[in-house]
C-alpha cells in the first residue's frame, strides 16, 4: 500500500487562558514514500511542532486543524487504540532531549527491547540480537555493557545515540528524527549520519529529519522544507534550494554559515509587523504588500514551492 | 600574555576498586594578548577539564599558569580572587548558567558586588554600558531567564563575564546550542569585542568550521594531550597528525573512508 504522508491545511495553535498563539500556519506538504525530507529553520520556527503533530504527541493545550493522510486514513481522527498501533511501529520518533526521554529507573537494554516485544510479540532473544547490532552500528563497542547501564550513567551524546536506536528498533516505515545530531562531536555525528542514511536508502519507507544543522540536511536529505515562524517558506529538492536559494530567509540562513562568511540575518525592524509575511520585519526586500497578507505559495520552474512576493 | 606550562590532572573514581583517569596530560601553551586559541577534539578528550583548570574550578596536579608573569595557582585568598578576576568563563548552556529565580539585572550585577567594584550608581551605569556593548535592549534587565531566548541568554553571559574587566575569556562551546544565524551573531560579537577591548580568548569547540573562522591558533586534543598545535590556516589546510586528518574528514560527512560498523541488512519478518 502507498505509504506517503500527506499533510493538508495544517494549522496548529496553542491556547491558554488569555490568548491563542499560532505556531504552524497553513502547511500543505506531501512526504513521498522512501524520501528523506529535512525540516530546517531557526529555533521556534515550528519544526518540532510540525513533527509532533503528525504523531499526535502535542500537549492538550494545542489546537490542531487539518488532515494528515497516511495509508488512506486521517491520522488526526484515528481512534486512540488504532493510533497506538501506528505509533512506534509504523511511524517512529527519535525524540529531542534524549536524557529526559529515557526512563531513569530502567536499564537501557530493557527499554530498547521493550518496544519490540510489545509491538511484534517477538521473542526476547531476537529483540536482544537486534538491539546489540544497532548499538554496535551507532558506535558502542560493548553493547552488553551499555544495555546494563541506566540513562543517568551515560553522557548526553551516548543517550542521543540510544534514543536513535530506540526509534529504529521496530524497522518502522517512517522515522521522524528530531535533532538527531544535537550535542554530538564530529566523529559521532558522522556515525549517526551514516546509520540514518543507510536506513533511508534501504528499509524505512521514509524519514523526516528536523535539524538546524544545514550541512547534515544537505548530505542526508533529498528534499528540504525551510520553516520560519510556522510557515513553510520554501520547499523542494535539497540541492536546488541550497545551491540557489530563492527565498530571502533561506539566503540569510545560508549566509550565516561559517563556510559562507557568517553574515547574520538582520534583526527585526520593530516598526514592521509580521501579520502578513512572517519574515517581513527582517527581510531586506520587503515591499508594501508583504506587510498586509501572507504571500501565496508559488511553484517555480524547477519544481520548488516558494512563499514570497518576489516570485508571486 | 597567558603562559600555561605542563599542567596535568588525574581523576580518581571508586572507593574500593580505585580507577584513575588521566584527563589532562602535560599541556603547555602560551596565548599572546588579543589572540584566540581554539581547542578542538572529541567529547571526553579533556577539553573542558583544561577550561576548568584555567578558571581555577579544578586544581591541577602539577604545572603552572601565569598571567603576565603572575602565578594564578598559588597565593592567599585575596590575591587569588583579584587575579582570577582577569580570567572569566562562558559556559555551554547559557540558560542553566543564570539563576532562574533572579532577574537578569540581578545576575549581571552580582559579580561586581562580590568584587566590590563601583558604588550602587556606578554599577547601574556600567550595566547599561555592558548591555549596549553586547547589543541588547535595556528592558531585558527586569526579565527572568526563562523569558529570554538562547541567543540573548548567551549575550547576557558574555556581558556578565565582561563586567569584571577580564583580560581573557574562556569559552566552553559557547555556540553549540544556538542556531546558525544566532551563532553568527554571537561569533561576530566576540570578534568585534576582541578588537575593541583587546581580549584574548580560549575557544573550546568541536565545530571546526567555527574554530577556523574565529581562531588565530588551533590546538587539536586527543586523550588529554595536544597532538597538534599551530596557525589555524596551516593546521586546517595541511594537517600533520593522523587524528587531525580524521577529525577534518568526519566534518565533511562524506561516505568515503567510513570506519564505523555498517548497518545490518533488513531483517523484517
Amino acid at each position: 500500500m502507498n505509504a506517503d504522508i500527506e499533510i493538508q491545511g495544517l494549522n496548529v495553535s496553542f491556547v491558554n487562558r488569555c490568548c491563542v498563539t499560532p505556531v504552524v500556519t497553513d502547511v500543505n506538504i506531501l512526504f513521498p514514500e522512501g524520501s528523506i525530507t529535512g525540516l530546517i529553520g531557526e529555533s521556534g520556527s515550528g519544526k518540532s511542532v510540525l513533527g509532533m503533530s503528525i504523531l499526535r504527541l502535542l500537549p492538550a493545550t494545542a489546537r490542531v486543524e487539518g488532515r494528515c493522510m497516511y495509508k488512506g486514513r486521517d491520522l488526526f481522527s484515528l481512534p486512540e487504540a488504532e493510533m497506538q498501533k501506528v505509533l512506534g511501529k509504523e511511524i517512529a520518533l527519535i525524540p529531542q532531549n534524549p536524557t529526559e526521554s529515557l526512563n531513569p529507573v530502567r536499564t537501557i537494554g530493557r527499554q530498547l527491547t521493550e518496544c519490540v516485544t510489545i509491538h511484534e510479540k517477538r521473542r526476547k532473544a531476537d529483540a536482544q540480537k537486534r538491539r546489540d547490532q544497532l548499538l554496535r552500528c551507532l558506535g558502542f563497542h560493548r553493547p552488553e555493557q551499555v544495555s546494563n547501564s541506566y540513562s543517568f550513567e551515560l553522557s548526553g551524546g551516548m543517550n542521543q545515540r540510544i534514543v536513535t536506536a530506540l526509534g529504529l528498533m521496530n524497522h518502522p516505515r517512517w522515522v521522524i528524527a528530531d535533532e538527531p545530531t544535537k550535542g554530538l562531536d564530529a566523529v559521532l555525528r558522522r556515525q549517526v549520519y551514516q546509520v540514518l542514511k543507510e536506513i533511508g536508502g534501504s528499509e524505512a519507507g521514509g524519514m523526516m529529519v528536523i535539524t538546524h544543522d544545514i550541512l547534515l540536511a544537505e548530505a542526508l536529505c533529498d528534499r528540504l522544507l525551510v520553516l520560519y515562524k510556522g510557515c513553510v517558506m520554501e520547499q523542494g529538492k535539497g540541492e536546488t534550494i541550497l545551491r540557489h536559494p530563492a527565498h530571502p530567509y533561506t539566503r540569510g540562513l545560508l549566509e550565516s554559515l561559517p563556510e559562507n562568511g557568517m553574515h547574520p540575518i538582520p534583526r527585526a525592524d520593530e516598526k514592521k509587523t509580521d501579520s502578513g509575511c512572517r519574515f517581513y520585519p527582517r527581510c531586506p526586500h520587503g515591499s508594501k504588500a508583504c506587510g498586509q497578507m501572507l504571500p501565496p505559495e508559488t511553484v517555480l520552474e524547477d519544481g520548488r514551492i516558494v512563499r514570497c512576493f518576489l516570485y508571486a | 600574555m597567558l603562559e600555561v606550562e605542563g599542567i596535568s590532572k588525574t581523576f580518581v573514581k571508586g572507593i574500593i576498586r580505585r580507577e584513575t583517569v588521566a584527563a589532562v596530560k602535560d599541556i603547555s601553551f602560551c596565548l599572546p594578548d588579543g589572540k584566540t586559541l581554539g581547542i578542538v577534539g572529541n567529547s571526553g578528550c579533556g577539553k573542558s577539564t583544561v577550561a576548568r583548570i584555567l578558571t581555577s574550578l579544578v586544581s591541577p596536579d602539577s604545572g603552572s599558569i601565569r598571567l603576565d608573569g603572575e602565578d594564578l595557582l598559588w597565593g592567599g585568598r585575596k590575591i587569588f580572587r583579584a587575579r582570577t578576576r582577569k580570567l572569566q568563563m562562558i559556559f555551554q548552556h547559557p540558560e542553566s548558567s543564570l539563576d532562574p529565580a533572579k532577574t537578569v539585572g540581578y545576575s549581571l550585577e552580582e559579580p561586581m558586588k562580590i568584587h566590590r567594584m563601583f558604588d550602587e550608581k556606578g554599577r547601574k551605569e556600567r550595566l547599561a554600558r555592558l548591555l549596549e556593548l553586547v547589543d541588547l535592549n535595556q528592558r531585558l534587565l527586569d526579565s527572568f531567564p526563562h523569558q529570554i531566548s538562547g541567543g540573548e541568554a548567551q549575550r547576557v553571559m558574555i556581558a556578565r563575564a565582561l563586567s569584571l574587566e577580564p583580560r581573557i575569556l574562556i569559552l566552553d562551546e559557547p555556540t553549540s546550542m544556538l542556531d546558525v544565524s544566532v551563532q553568527a551573531q554571537v561569533v561576530n560579537l566576540l570578534k568585534s569585542l576582541q578588537k575593541s577591548l583587546g581580549l584574548s580568548y580560549v575557544f573550546i569547540s568541536h565545530d571546526i568550521s567555527v574554530v577556523g573562522w574565529l581562531c588565530h591558533k588551533i590546538a587539536v586534543m586527543q586523550d588529554g594531550c595536544f597532538v597538534e598545535t599551530g596557525e589555524t590556516r596551516k593546521v586546517l589546510s595541511s594537517p600533520r597528525h593522523k587524528f587531525t586528518r580524521e577529525l577534518l574528514e568526519s566534518c565533511r560527512l562524506s561516505q568515503d573512508g567510513c570506519t564505523g560498523g555498517s548497518y545490518p541488512a533488513n531483517q523484517r519478518g
